[in-house]
C-alpha cells in the first residue's frame, strides 16, 4: 500500500520557476509531501521567502536565482543542481514570459524573449535533467504551459504561440521516454503567469487556486499516475468546454 | 486535507464493482475512508468483494442485479441509497466489450454493448445526480475504453460506446456544474486488446483506481468535463522510429 500523505518521500524535484503563487504552491506541496526541492526564483527575498517556509518539513531544499530568458543561467541552475542531487526524477517547468501587447506593437525582441522563456528553457532543462532519468529508468516531467493555446486573450499573440509549442515537446518526449518509464504530462493552466485566480470559468471554486494546481502537479509527479503519460490537462475550470454559458 | 484518508465519510456507489477495475477502485475508496457499494451482476462475485471491502470498512455493501435492464437499475440504485443514505460520489465501471466491424458486429452484441456500457451510465446517473444535486456536491466518474480517442481494428461498437460516453460526460458537467456536480472520465484499454503503447507495460486495474481516487476527492476540484488516458499515451502513438 503507497503511503498517499508523502507521495514523493525521498524523490529529488526541480521547479524552474518557484516564485511566482503557483510555483511556490508546487514547492511547498512536493516538500510536504516528502521530496527535496531545488527551485528558481527571480531573487534572494523570495527565495529565502519560501526556503523559509519548507526549511522544517524540507531541511535540504534550496534555491537558486534563475532568469529564464538568460540560456547561460539556466545552463548554470542545471549545473549546480545536478551538483547537489544524486539522481533527479522529477522536473516541473512552468516559465511565465507575459507581456500585454498586440501583434502590431511587439518587436522582434519581445518574440526572441518569448521563445527563450517559454520554449527554450524547457528545452534546456530536458537536455540538463532527461537523460539521467532515461538512464536510472525512473522520471516524471510536468510542464506547465497555458489555456490561452485553446482560449487565447486578447493583447498577448506571443504568449499563446509560445505555451502553443508546449504540447508538441511534451508528447515526443512522451514517446521518447516511454520505453525507459520517463513520463511527460503537459498543464494547460487557466492561472495566467505570475496570478493567483483562474480566469473566469462555469466552476466555481472556494480555496486557493495555485492549491488545486498544485494538486495536480503533485498527482503527475507521483506513482498515482503511473500509466499516465503523454497528455495534457486543461485546468481551467471548464471554460474549454463550455459553448455556451 | 488529509492524503491519506481522500474520501473520508464520503458515500460511494461503484457500478461494475466486482470486475477487476470497479473492484479496484472500490477497495482504493473504502481504504481512503469511503463508504462504499458496489452494483454488479454476478452474485456470488458481488460477495466476494463485499467481504473484502467489509475488511476495510464495515460500512460497505454490494448488490446484484441485471445491469442491462432500466428497472432492476432503478432497483439496485433504490437499495444502494438506502444503505449509504445518500450518494456522492457515482462511478460508472461496468462494461463490456465483444469485437467485430462495421459489418461483423452482431446486432445482438451491438445492443448488448450499449446496454451495459452507454445506457447502464446513462441510467445510473439519471437515478443518482438528483441526490447530489440536493446536497450541492457530487462527483461522477465515468470509465470506458481508449478506443475513444484512437481506433484499432474490429473494434467498431466498443469505439462508438465509447465516444458517446465521453461526449455525455462532458454533457452532465455543464449541466450540473451549477449544482457542484462535477462529472469526468477515465479511459483505459478495457478490452484487453493488445496495443504498442509508448509507454513499456499495461496499465492495470491499480493504475484506473488511482486516476479515479484522483477525480474523487478534492485533490483535482478544478477538472471537470475532462478525460484522462490511463494507457500510457497510446491515443498519441503513431509508431517508433525506424519501423
Amino acid at each position: 500500500m503507497k503511503n498517499y500523505a508523502k507521495l514523493l518521500e525521498g524523490k529529488y524535484a526541480v521547479v524552474t520557476n518557484g516564485g511566482d503563487p503557483c510555483g511556490s504552491a508546487i514547492v511547498k506541496k512536493f516538500a510536504l509531501h516528502g521530496a527535496t526541492v531545488a527551485f528558481g526564483v527571480r531573487d534572494i527575498e523570495t527565495g529565502e521567502r519560501i526556503l523559509g517556509e519548507i526549511a522544517e518539513l524540507s531541511p535540504e531544499s534550496f534555491y537558486l536565482v534563475l532568469d529564464l530568458a538568460d540560456s547561460d543561467g539556466i545552463e548554470e541552475f542545471c549545473r549546480k543542481v545536478k551538483e547537489r542531487f544524486p539522481l533527479t526524477t522529477v522536473l516541473v517547468n512552468n516559465p511565465y514570459a507575459d507581456i500585454g501587447k498586440t501583434i502590431t506593437e511587439t518587436t522582434e525582441e519581445d518574440y526572441r524573449y518569448f521563445l527563450q522563456v517559454n520554449q527554450r528553457s524547457i528545452m534546456q532543462t530536458l537536455r540538463a535533467f532527461y537523460g539521467p532519468m532515461r538512464d536510472n529508468k525512473c522520471g516524471s516531467i510536468i510542464n506547465i504551459s497555458s489555456n490561452t493555446v485553446f482560449k487565447p486573450i486578447m493583447g498577448n499573440p506571443f504568449l499563446t504561440l509560445s505555451m502553443g509549442t508546449i504540447g508538441g515537446l511534451t508528447r515526443v518526449t512522451a514517446f521518447e521516454g516511454g520505453e525507459f518509464y520517463v513520463r511527460v504530462n503537459e498543464i494547460l493552466s487557466g492561472i495566467l503567469p505570475g496570478q493567483s485566480e483562474l480566469s473566469p470559468c462555469p466552476l466555481k471554486i472556494e480555496g486557493s487556486h495555485v492549491e488545486g494546481m498544485a494538486d495536480l502537479v503533485l498527482f503527475l509527479a507521483s506513482d498515482m499516475s503511473s500509466y499516465i503519460t503523454g497528455q495534457s490537462f486543461t485546468v481551467d475550470g471548464g471554460a474549454r468546454r463550455q459553448l455556451f454559458a | 486535507m488529509d492524503y491519506q484518508c481522500l474520501l473520508a465519510g464520503r458515500s460511494a456507489i461503484v457500478t461494475g464493482g466486482a470486475g477487476s477495475v470497479g473492484r479496484a477502485v472500490a477497495l482504493l475508496y473504502a481504504t481512503h475512508g469511503a463508504n462504499v457499494v458496489i452494483l454488479d451482476e454476478d452474485e456470488t462475485e458481488v460477495e466476494k468483494t463485499v467481504k473484502d471491502l467489509r475488511e476495510i470498512n464495515q460500512k460497505c455493501s454490494g448488490f446484484a442485479g441485471n445491469l442491462r435492464d432500466p428497472e432492476s437499475i432503478a432497483q439496485l440504485c433504490d437499495y444502494a441509497i438506502n444503505a449509504l443514505g445518500t450518494a456522492d460520489i457515482l462511478v460508472n465501471a461496468a462494461g463490456s466489450y465483444l469485437p467485430g466491424d462495421a459489418e461483423t458486429l452482431e446486432e445482438d452484441d451491438f445492443i448488448a454493448m450499449l446496454d451495459k456500457n452507454v445506457n447502464s451510465t446513462i441510467r445510473f446517473t439519471k437515478a443518482i445526480i438528483p441526490y447530489m444535486c440536493d446536497n450541492r456536491q457530487g462527483d461522477i466518474i465515468n470509465i470506458t475504453s481508449d478506443l475513444a480517442t484512437a481506433s484499432m481494428p474490429g473494434t467498431a461498437g466498443i469505439a462508438a460506446c465509447a465516444g458517446a460516453i465521453v461526449a455525455f460526460t462532458r454533457n452532465v458537467t455543464m449541466d450540473y456544474i451549477r449544482y457542484r456536480v462535477r462529472a469526468n472520465c477515465i479511459v483505459y484499454p478495457f478490452d484487453g486488446i493488445e496495443g504498442r503503447r509508448p509507454l513499456t507495460g499495461a496499465p492495470g486495474p491499480e493504475d484506473v483506481a488511482n486516476a479515479a481516487l484522483w477525480y474523487a476527492c478534492k485533490m483535482s476540484r478544478f477538472i471537470i468535463g475532462d478525460m484522462l488516458p490511463v494507457n500510457g499515451g497510446m491515443d498519441y502513438f503513431a509508431g517508433m522510429r525506424g519501423e
